[in-house]
């Protein structure tokens, strides 16, 4: 077995809420509030509950083939050239993919708003080093890391609602519904693309749980905790700073920091909020990472993942520095991506139909 | 100039790193193939961006292939 450590269920839950988080946090009110606009908190209610449905899925995937890993599901279901085949092809178009977009998104964010000097090539570098080191030490390893991570989530997410609380106008999610039902049906699949799809990456992880029978209600729980945290932020973002300036910010909820102040003291807190975005961003990338060096060793059958963490990095960074040339790219690209990544996140439903068809997998 | 010394300096590093595991996968000569499969293919690309060139974007290719079918809808 190319891994040999092993988690427990209550830390799988805590990857599972930290990762759907994970650079969400910062983009996903603009992202809703784009077609929702002040309905922003029912658009994200139906993507939470379409994304519980496709976890329980994926769940069902992994209970279906004896908890085997992603790369042993396929195959298993196609057979061993084509299943290696496809496993290459999700790992390198889908997961590296998503791997460069996240490492460029901390890159752009403290680029645009932090450290406007510094080159991005220092940002990535420094950031990625981390991320690679995480994935060198192994799944237990960041883990447990992830779980010190969670009390500083929650107090640093605490510390942002109850500041906030004074500014709250309830004015500005209202009138409900007032374009009809369609722009927000169109936010909520934008919010089920972006997190929830990504969640099927878990299917590498959930055989190296030490009870993987009881994943289910964990990585739904986490899912919901994750999802639940991603909506209450952005109504608040809505309830905050409107929706005008929800939707046209690139990062509102840096924007909504930004807002607090109480009695002219406690005020330029955003750095500090920053630091959830930071953290959940590392356990994303280290999750992918980690995803990304256990799903090639296994389909080119390399005894230790580890060997191949620094040259996976290696590419990592270079292709996050030219994945996209402007952020207007980017806003473009987005439609596109959707659709690319509905193809990847429903492959499941392929496998699904194709381990019908085959019969009895195991 | 000084990025390709950098660019230079970063895989060198790498292969610095994981000196001690080239000894312990002398057996595996696949593994090894692997390893600096992965590794030139990245070298190739951080020296050809570090020399001042644009690399294109993956993602030009994935916009090609994706754009006439989302037209449909």
């Amino acid at each position: 077995m190319l891994e040999n450590g092993r988690i427990s269920v209550r830390q799988f839950t805590v990857l599972v809420a930290l990762y759907t988080v994970g650079t969400a946090i910062l983009i996903i009110p603009s992202v809703l509030a784009a077609k929702a606009m002040q309905d922003i908190w029912i658009a994200g209610l139906i993507g939470l509950g379409a994304g519980l449905v496709l976890v329980f899925f994926y769940w069902k995937i992994a209970e279906r083939f004896q908890y085997m890993n992603l790369v042993e599901i396929l195959e298993k279901c196609f057979g061993k050239w084509i299943g290696k085949a496809v496993a290459f092809s999700y790992f390198v178009f889908y997961l590296f993919i998503l791997s460069t977009f996240v490492l460029r998104d901390i890159g752009d964010f403290m680029l645009t708003v932090m450290m406007v000097e510094t080159p991005i090539e220092a940002i990535h570098i420094i950031f990625l080093a981390v991320v690679l080191y995480g994935v060198k030490l192994g799944l237990e390893t960041f883990t447990r890391t992830t779980e010190l991570f969670l009390p500083w989530i929650v107090i640093l997410f605490v510390v942002l609602f109850i500041t906030l609380l004074p500014q709250i106008e309830f004015t500005n999610i209202l009138p409900v519904m007032e374009n009809g039902i369609q722009p927000v049906l169109r936010s909520s699949l934008s919010f089920i693309v972006f997190p929830f799809l990504e969640l099927v990456v878990f299917l590498m992880i959930i055989p190296y749980v030490n009870e993987p029978k009881k994943t289910k209600k964990a990585f739904l729980f986490g899912t919901a905790l994750g999802g639940g945290l991603l909506i209450l932020i952005a109504t608040l973002s809505i309830l905050v700073i409107g929706v005008n300036e929800t939707a046209r910010s690139i990062y509102p909820t840096y924007d909504l920091s930004k807002t607090i102040n109480i009695r002219e003291f406690f005020q330029r807190v955003e750095a500090f909020m920053a630091l959830i975005w930071f953290i959940t961003v590392f356990v994303k990338l280290v999750v992918l990472t980690y995803a990304l060096c256990l799903g090639l060793a296994s389909v080119f059958n390399v005894q230790d993942y580890k060997l191949l963490t620094l040259p996976i990095g290696l590419m990592l960074y270079v292709v996050s520095l030219v994945i996209f040339p402007s952020s207007t790219y980017l806003i473009e690209f987005t439609p596109i991506y959707d659709f690319y990544a509905v193809i990847w996140g429903l492959m499941p439903v392929f496998i699904w139909l194709v381990s019908l068809v085959r019969g009895k997998p195991v | 100039m000084v990025y390709t010394i950098i660019s230079l300096l970063i895989i060198g590093s790498i292969l610095l790193i994981d000196k001690r595991k080239f000894k312990k996968y002398k057996q595996s000569r696949k593994d090894i193939w692997v390893y600096f499969g992965i590794l030139g293919f990245g070298s190739c690309l951080l020296l050809y961006h570090s020399s001042g060139r644009t690399l294109p974007t993956p993602l030009i290719w994935i916009e090609a292939s994706l754009k006439p079918i989302i037209s449909i809808f």
